[in-house]
């Protein structure tokens, strides 16, 4: 059923517009070293890489920071 | 107006105002982050004095705050996609208003329920506040409070709607709405308060927090502008209804 809904443009755009957001979302505010362990083992989560370049925009967003 | 055009107006809307409230977070905001960082540092030294060294930084100062600008970006551009699917579901079929004044009602409750109700209860806080062992829960509940801000608001735009197409008058459509919305305040009031200890003067709090309301403000009415702006344009050439 999912497989034939996604063949119209429109749900399709929508669905991979909503996990984009999601995904870049969830990359700027709330990463903690998750995305970036994969590639980089155990330092993407001591260094913390994503939360300290985004650090400033996460606090006056609104976002809980550390 | 198909929903691939209506995304890529967001996605568009959304970036420059992320952008917009990038550069104001910079010019505004950043002195007041950085006695935030300032004052943190100072506690933290006082703490580990002869103990452990200080926290070493993974980014410089100037990379961070670059760093603010890209993440208010992509923040923007991601509300942005969102706002754009979002009024395609609410407005695409509904050609008798114009677009700027629906992108700005659209904005203004996005603003209310993604940003303001949650804010009400889990305050934006400067650098220095903040326990890193609550974070994840902390999180949990910001993101709960998001949940609720927008069900609220989205049930209060629906049930406006509902009571309009009844034929209801206007005080009792808005007073509904009113009641939605405090109903919604209230279950994120029963959320677990946040419990960390504010360490920094009462007087830069205050500061950083009308910094961040003035930032959203930035970055959703910028969003409504630009994105009704837009759909003004895409008028223009074709007549409302002559319009795809």
């Amino acid at each position: 059923m999912s497989a034939h809904v996604l063949k119209n443009p429109a749900v399709l755009a929508g669905t991979l517009a909503v996990l984009a957001a999601l995904f870049a979302l969830f990359a700027t505010l709330l990463d903690q070293g998750q995305l970036l362990t994969p590639v980089l083992g155990k330092a993407a989560q001591t260094a913390n890489y994503l939360h300290e370049f985004t650090h400033d925009g996460r606090h006056l967003l609104g976002a809980p920071c550390h | 107006m198909t929903v691939p055009a209506l995304l890529r107006r967001g996605l568009l809307a959304g970036l420059l105002a992320g952008l917009f409230a990038g550069l104001f977070g910079l010019a505004a905001a950043e002195p007041t982050i950085g006695a935030a960082i300032r004052l943190e540092g100072e506690h933290a030294h006082a703490h580990t004095a002869g103990g452990e060294p200080a926290e070493q930084e993974v980014f410089s100062r100037g990379v961070q705050q670059f760093g603010l600008v890209v993440a208010t970006t992509v923040t923007g551009g991601s509300l942005g996609l969102l706002f754009g699917l979002v009024y395609a579901g609410v407005y695409a079929r509904d050609r008798r208003k114009r677009p700027w004044r629906q992108a700005l009602a659209l904005a203004a409750a996005g603003f209310v329920g993604v940003f303001l109700l949650p804010f009400l209860k889990y305050p934006a806080n400067p650098p220095g506040v903040g326990d890193p062992a609550t974070v994840n829960q902390r999180t949990a509940a910001w993101l709960m409070a998001i949940v609720l801000g927008v069900l609220g608001v989205g049930l209060a735009w629906w049930a406006r709607r509902r009571l309009a197409e009844q034929g209801r008058p206007e005080p009792v459509q808005h007073l509904a709405m009113a009641a939605i919305v405090v109903a919604a305040l209230a279950g994120i009031w029963l959320l677990p308060a946040n419990t960390d200890p504010i360490e920094v003067p009462a007087h830069l709090l205050w500061q950083f927090r009308l910094l961040s309301v003035a930032t959203q403000l930035v970055l959703w009415g910028g969003l409504g502008a630009v994105f009704g702006l837009l759909g003004e344009r895409a008028l223009r050439p074709a007549p409302a209804d002559g319009a795809a």
